[in-house]
C-alpha cells in the first residue's frame, strides 16, 4: 500500500521534473534576464526556484549526486539571476545541507574527526581563494567563470560515470603522514557483523589533492562531495562509508569559509536563498523516504545526463559558442 | 556502606573473562560468586542470597535471558544485569521487559560506576502507568538519576510488585483501566503505610488535588512533564536522522543512507 503509494509519488515527481525542464522556462527566463526581470510580481520567481529546488532535492538523494552540483548549473542555465548570486546561493545549499547531515553522522560514528580536520584546514583555507579568485574573475567577465563552470561540470559528469568507488579499498601499509596524523579508525559493519579496521596511504597525495578540491569549491558554490569521495576513498583508501560522511562534515568547514567572502561581497540573496535551501530540504527529506522504499538505477543516469548537458549548455554560453541556444 | 555485604553472582562461559571481573569485582569489596554455566548460576542461587546477578548472554546450554529469568523466580528481589557483545534493540528490550538491566561488552569500562549505582540506589521505585511508551520514558529518566524502577501497567500489577518487594517510593498514574491512581495509593499505603506516593495526571481538577492531598500524597500534572516537548523532541530526531541519510545519499552511498533511514529494512 505504502510502495504503491510511493511509486506513484515517485512517477509524479519524475515527471514533473521532466515538466519542469522541459517547459518553455529556459527560453522565458533568458527573455527575462534580457529584460531585467520583466512585469512579474516578485514572488514569482521565488515560487518557481522552491518548487523547482525542491524536485532537484529529491533527485539530487535519489540519483547520489550532491544538490549544489545540480543546483548552480541547472539554476544558472534557466533562471535569470547573476552566476555570481547562484554561486553565492549554491554555496550556502551545500553548506545547509552538510550542517543539517553533521549531527547525524557524527553521532553515529560515521564522520572521523581525525580524518577532517587537517583536510578541513587546508580545504577551507584554499575555498577562500577560491571565492576570492571566482569573484574576481566574474567582475572581469562573468563568460570566463560561466565557461570555467561549465568545462568544470561536465568534467563532473565524466567522473560520475566513470568512477567507481569502492567500499572497502585494500590498503596494505600506512603511510608516515598518515600514521603521524593518526588517520585511521574503526567501525562496525552491521551486514558482515564485524568491526572494520581502515587506515590511509598515499596522504601527502591526497592532502595535496584538496588544496585543488577547495579551490574548485570556493570558485563555484558546487559544494565538493563529488571530488572528496573519489580521493578519500579511491586514493587515500578511506572505506567509501566513512568518506561520504567525512566529506559531508567536511563541507560544512570548507563552504563555512568560502561563505563568508560570498555574504560579504552581497551575494547570498535571500530571496533566492531561502526557497532554494528550503525546498531542496524538504526534497531531501522525501528523497529519503523514497529511496527507502525503491531504488531506480534509471534516475541516476537521466541526472548525470542532464548534469553534462547543462554543463555544455554553460560552456557554450561562456565561449559564446551558441551552439545550444 | 553496606557494600561489603553485597553478592556478586558472575555468569560466564568464558572463564579468562570471567577470572577477570571475578578479580576487580573482589577489589570493589564485593562477595564474588562465579559459574561458567547457567546450570550452575541457578544452582548457587538456589542455595544461597545472591544481591546482585551478572549474566553474559551468550552461552553454550542455557543463554543469558533464560538464566535471567529462572534466577527471578527463585528471587524475585535479585538485581540482574545482562552483558553481552552484541548490541541489540531488540534484546535490550526483551531484557527490559524482564525488568532486569543490560549493559553492553564494548562499554565495559562504565560497568563498574553502574554496578555502584545499581547496588547503592537501594531505594525501590515503582511506576504505575497504563502507557508503556510514558512508562518507559519515565522509567529511562528515572535510570539516569541512578536508580532501577520497577514498572506496573495497572493498579493489580502493582500491588503485587508491592506484596513482594518492598517499595519506598511510588509514582502512580490517575487514569488507569482497571483502577484509579488514588484508588492505587490508598491500597498501596495499606501494605506500607511508609511509602511515599506521588499522583501523575493529565487531567488537572482541583478536586482530585485535594483528595491527593489528603492522602498525604503528592500530586503533579503530566502537562508540566513538557509532552509537547518530548513530542517536539521527536521530530527533531527524526528529522536529525533522515537529514544524515540525505546526506549519505547525495554523496553516493545510498546502502548505508537507506540503513540509517530505516534500520528495521534489512528484517522485512
Amino acid at each position: 500500500m505504502l510502495n504503491k503509494f510511493f511509486n506513484t509519488m515517485n512517477r509524479l515527481i519524475f515527471s514533473s521534473m521532466v515538466l519542469v525542464l522541459t517547459s518553455p522556462l529556459g527560453a522565458f527566463a533568458a527573455d527575462q534576464a534580457a529584460t531585467g526581470g520583466g512585469d512579474k510580481p516578485w514572488w514569482f520567481w521565488p515560487s518557481i526556484l522552491f518548487v523547482f529546488c525542491f524536485v532537484l532535492g529529491v533527485l539530487a538523494v535519489m540519483a547520489g549526486v550532491g544538490g549544489a552540483v545540480l543546483y548552480v548549473p541547472l539554476v544558472s542555465g534557466f533562471f535569470p539571476f547573476h552566476i555570481d548570486f547562484v554561486r553565492g546561493v549554491g554555496l550556502m545549499v551545500a553548506l545547509a545541507g552538510a550542517l543539517a547531515a553533521g549531527p547525524g553522522l557524527l553521532r553515529r560514528n560515521l564522520a572521523n574527526l581525525r580524518l577532517a580536520l587537517p583536510v578541513a584546514l587546508i580545504a577551507s583555507a584554499f575555498s577562500v581563494v577560491g571565492a576570492v579568485i571566482g569573484l574576481r574573475l566574474s567582475a572581469l567577465d562573468p563568460n570566463i567563470i560561466q565557461a570555467c563552470l561549465g568545462a568544470t561540470i561536465v568534467g563532473i559528469a565524466a567522473l560520475l560515470i566513470f568512477s567507481k568507488n569502492s567500499e572497502k579499498p585494500v590498503v596494505t601499509k600506512q603511510d608516515a603522514i598518515g600514521m603521524a596524523l593518526g588517520l585511521n579508525g574503526l567501525y562496525w559493519d552491521e551486514g558482515a557483523r564485524e568491526s572494520v579496521e581502515w587506515k590511509t596511504h598515499r596522504t601527502l597525495l591526497g592532502l595535496f589533492m584538496f588544496i585543488l578540491i577547495g579551490l574548485l569549491a570556493g570558485m563555484f558554490g558546487l559544494g565538493a562531495g563529488w571530488a572528496n569521495v573519489p580521493v578519500l576513498n579511491l586514493m587515500m583508501g578511506v572505506p567509501l562509508k566513512v568518506s561520504v560522511a567525512t566529506s559531508k562534515f567536511l563541507l560544512s568547514i570548507t563552504d563555512t569559509s568560502a561563505a563568508w567572502i560570498y555574504m560579504n561581497q552581497g551575494c547570498v540573496i535571500p530571496l533566492i536563498g531561502i526557497p532554494s535551501i528550503v525546498g531542496l530540504m524538504l526534497g531531501s527529506l522525501l528523497g529519503v523516504k523514497l529511496l527507502a522504499v525503491a531504488k531506480p538505477k534509471m534516475i541516476r543516469y537521466l541526472v548525470i545526463l542532464m548534469l553534462l548537458f547543462s554543463g555544455l549548455k554553460a560552456l557554450d554560453k561562456g565561449l559564446g559558442l551558441g551552439l545550444l541556444g | 556502606m553496606k557494600k561489603d555485604k553485597l553478592t556478586l553472582l558472575l555468569v560466564d562461559d568464558n572463564e579468562k573473562f570471567l577470572n577477570s571481573m571475578a578479580e576487580r569485582a573482589r577489589m570493589r569489596d564485593y562477595t564474588v560468586l562465579t559459574a561458567t554455566n547457567g546450570e550452575q548460576a541457578l544452582e548457587i542461587a538456589s542455595k544461597q542470597t545472591v544481591h546482585i546477578a551478572v549474566v553474559d548472554q551468550q552461552m553454550p546450554g542455557m543463554e543469558g535471558l533464560v538464566v535471567i529469568t529462572r534466577l527471578k523466580a527463585i528471587s524475585p528481589d535479585m538485581k540482574t544485569l545482562l552483558l553481552t557483545g552484541h548490541g541489540d534493540e531488540k534484546l535490550k528490550e526483551a531484557t527490559e521487559a524482564l525488568n532486569s538491566s543490560y549493559f553492553d561488552k564494548e562499554n565495559i569500562s562504565g560497568f563498574w560506576d553502574f554496578l555502584a549505582n545499581l547496588s547503592l540506589g537501594n531505594i525501590n521505585i515503582l511506576l504505575v502507568d497504563d502507557n508503556p511508551k510514558f512508562l518507559r520514558t519515565l522509567s529511562d529518566r528515572i535510570k539516569l538519576k541512578g536508580h532501577d524502577p520497577l514498572t506496573a501497567l495497572n493498579g493489580k500489577q502493582a500491588l503485587e510488585i508491592m506484596k513482594s518487594t518492598r517499595v519506598q517510593l511510588a509514582i502512580v498514574d490517575q487514569r488507569m483501566p482497571d483502577m484509579d491512581g488514588l484508588e492505587v495509593i490508598t491500597q498501596l499505603k495499606k501494605i506500607d503505610p511508609s511509602i511515599k506516593t506521588m499522583l501523575l495526571t493529565g487531567h488537572g481538577d482541583e478536586k482530585l488535588k485535594e483528595a491527593t492531598e489528603a492522602l498525604n500524597s503528592a500530586y503533579f500534572e503530566k502537562e508540566d512533564m513538557g509532552s509537547f516537548w518530548g513530542f517536539f523532541r521527536k521530530i527533531l530526531k527524526s528529522l536529525e536522522t533522515s537529514m544524515a541519510a540525505a546526506g549519505m545519499a547525495e554523496d553516493g552511498d545510498q546502502e548505508d543512507a537507506i540503513k540509517i533511514e530505516d534500520p528495521l529494512k534489512k528484517d522485512k
